[in-house]
């Protein structure tokens, strides 16, 4: 019995000693991840005004670094869906260097054995003056897949938090101009079975409070990528305000989704989304 | 009461009903947690009419006792100016797991309670000028006011990190008397060590300028789950919460070095 006990503290050792030395790898970062990008850009007009811009990808990482995934991108309100593609080398001290192209590089670091990562870019070639960081989520470990029944079309069934933060655009009165107006939301939603969902929200709009409810147009489904667009029928006090849609990734199993806002009706958006399941259930409406 | 119901409703609060096996408590939010805010205030400058967004970062070690009333002490910047302060609240969880707090003075919030507490969402729904602002709360300790016995001991702190940092800096624009915010971020790498050393490296960007830093400074930890860190004979640069057995870090700049509008979040290697 001793001898059994000595034998799995040693083994209990070996593997510790194991694990720190392993440290990250290349192989640390191979999956696919879920990507959301704020960017920053000096205004045309002076170098005090900035213009925001926000993205999210969803990227395939396969074992030789190589990077491809398709992302929107909203930039300064501009909405644009494209391919993307890269490479990431993992350095020492689990630092990674990702090499978009065109110069544009970013340096990142590597959390919780690859679950996540965080980068900025610290080249930005025909960006120009931009700081942008992006933080990087793990969907799977299997590049250019998904675990066997982690995204079904109804993954996203229960209760949710909702947050969204970024800009919406809006007109500069008296100018064909117009300007971000920073905006934060907070509220409690539900997908059904059935794949219909709503929330109710609290949107700061540049300082004035807006109660929202959001309820979908249509039934939400999850394709087997793990990506889904959303359309909301918007509404404040049961008057409608208009549709908002949203490019959304899905992470762990439905137990996240991160989206980004290609169309509101408040304003041209730059506005990323995170939904966090608080519970399996679905909660009803009085 | 009926009053209060109706505030609520017209926040959007109080149209759902919890569905959920285990409807949140007042109970469930009781403890010692770090309490991150960040977004705008729209302020007015002297010389204009119209308000403008003006960032603003916080981080506090917050008690929460059964009665929901919160004591707590955070450091935050807003324009530039940073700045330590106490705020008391009161804190009210509804059973579909949304809530209020409210900081006293006209500040108000709503938030959302998850994972059974463990974590809160938050966003400012008054403050001294309209807010734009969102938090993010994480348990540090069941018990209020204190810690849990050895929670947050030196040692926890100590091993490889790496961190990442976004927020803004406040700068003087060629030509202009008024400093303006300018966008900043960061990432590094670095050990905590033993012997109460700091030593990291990284890629900071500072308005799309960009540049490498280096950290070779000191820590402290308090008992409470705070730390610091402070070049030797200088004041504290940074200051944070041990969250999770020193696992993960939370910290906000106390400098226009590291920043008062920026907050750092700190994780530990395997």
């Amino acid at each position: 019995m001793i001898r059994i006990l000595i034998s799995l503290f040693l083994l209990a050792c070996a593997g510790r000693v194991m694990a720190q030395a392993v440290g990250c790898t290349q192989a640390t970062v191979t999956g696919t991840y879920a990507v959301a990008s704020q960017f920053m850009r000096p205004g045309p007009e002076s170098t005090s005004l900035w213009v925001p811009g926000a993205s999210l990808a969803i990227v395939s990482i396969a074992g030789d670094g190589a990077i491809s995934g398709k992302s929107y991108s909203s930039m300064g309100g501009e909405i644009s869906e494209s391919e993307t593609s890269g490479a990431i080398k993992v350095g020492g001290s689990c630092t990674a260097t990702v090499d978009w192209g065109q110069r544009v590089i970013a340096a990142s670091v590597i959390f919780d054995e690859g679950k996540e990562l965080r980068s900025i870019l610290e080249s930005t070639g025909p960006l120009g003056s931009a700081v942008v960081s992006a933080t990087w989520k793990r969907i799977s470990s299997a590049p250019a897949t998904v675990e066997p029944n982690q995204c079904a079309p109804n993954a996203i069934i229960g209760t949710y938090d909702y947050r969204s933060s970024g800009f919406v655009m809006t007109a500069v009165p008296g100018t064909s101009q117009t300007q971000p107006i920073p905006v934060a939301i907070l509220g409690l939603g539900t997908a059904n079975e059935d794949g219909t969902a709503f929330a109710t929200a609290t949107a700061s709009i540049g300082g004035r409070m807006m109660p929202l409810s959001f309820n979908s147009a249509g039934n939400i489904a999850i394709k087997p990528d793990c990506t889904a667009t959303m359309t909301w029928n918007l509404s404040s006090q049961g008057n409608p305000v208009g549709q908002s849609q949203h490019f959304a990734v899905v992470l762990d199993g439905g137990s996240e989704i991160w989206g980004i806002q290609i169309q509101n009706a408040l304003g041209q958006p730059i506005l990323l989304d995170k939904w966090a399941r608080i519970s399996a259930l679905p909660i009803q409406a009085n | 009461m009926k009053r209060i119901a109706i505030v609520l409703n017209l926040l959007g609060w109080t149209t759902l009903a919890p569905a959920q096996p285990n409807p949140c408590t007042q109970e469930m939010v009781v403890g010692t947690y770090a309490f991150a805010y960040e977004g705008y205030v729209m302020l007015t400058p002297a010389d204009s009419e119209q308000a403008v967004p003006v960032p603003e970062a916080g981080l506090a070690l917050a008690a929460i006792d059964s009665q929901g009333v919160i004591s707590s002490t955070a450091y935050q910047g807003i324009g530039g100016l940073p700045g330590r302060t106490s705020m008391p609240g009161t804190i009210q969880v509804n059973p579909d797991c949304t809530g209020t707090v409210d900081w006293g003075k006209g500040v108000t919030g709503n938030l959302v309670v998850l994972r059974e507490g463990e974590e809160m969402h938050s966003m400012m729904t008054a403050s001294v000028g309209p807010p734009i602002v969102s938090g993010r709360w994480k348990r540090v300790s069941r018990v209020p006011n204190t810690v849990d016995p050895a929670q947050c001991s030196p040692k926890d702190v100590v091993g490889s990190y790496v961190a990442e940092m976004h927020g803004f800096a406040m700068s003087f624009v060629p030509g202009s008397s008024q400093a303006s915010a300018v966008p900043v971020a960061a990432v590094t790498a670095g050990s905590f060590t033993s012997n109460g050393r700091v030593s990291a490296g990284g890629i900071r960007t500072v308005g799309g300028q960009t540049n490498s830093i280096t950290v070779d400074t000191r820590f402290t930890t308090g008992s409470d789950c705070t730390f610091r860190l402070a070049p030797l004979n200088a004041p504290p640069d940074l200051w944070g919460v041990v969250l999770d057995g020193g696992n993960e870090l939370w910290s906000i700049g106390l400098t226009s070095y590291l920043g008062t509008e920026r907050l750092w979040r700190i994780t530990k290697l395997p």
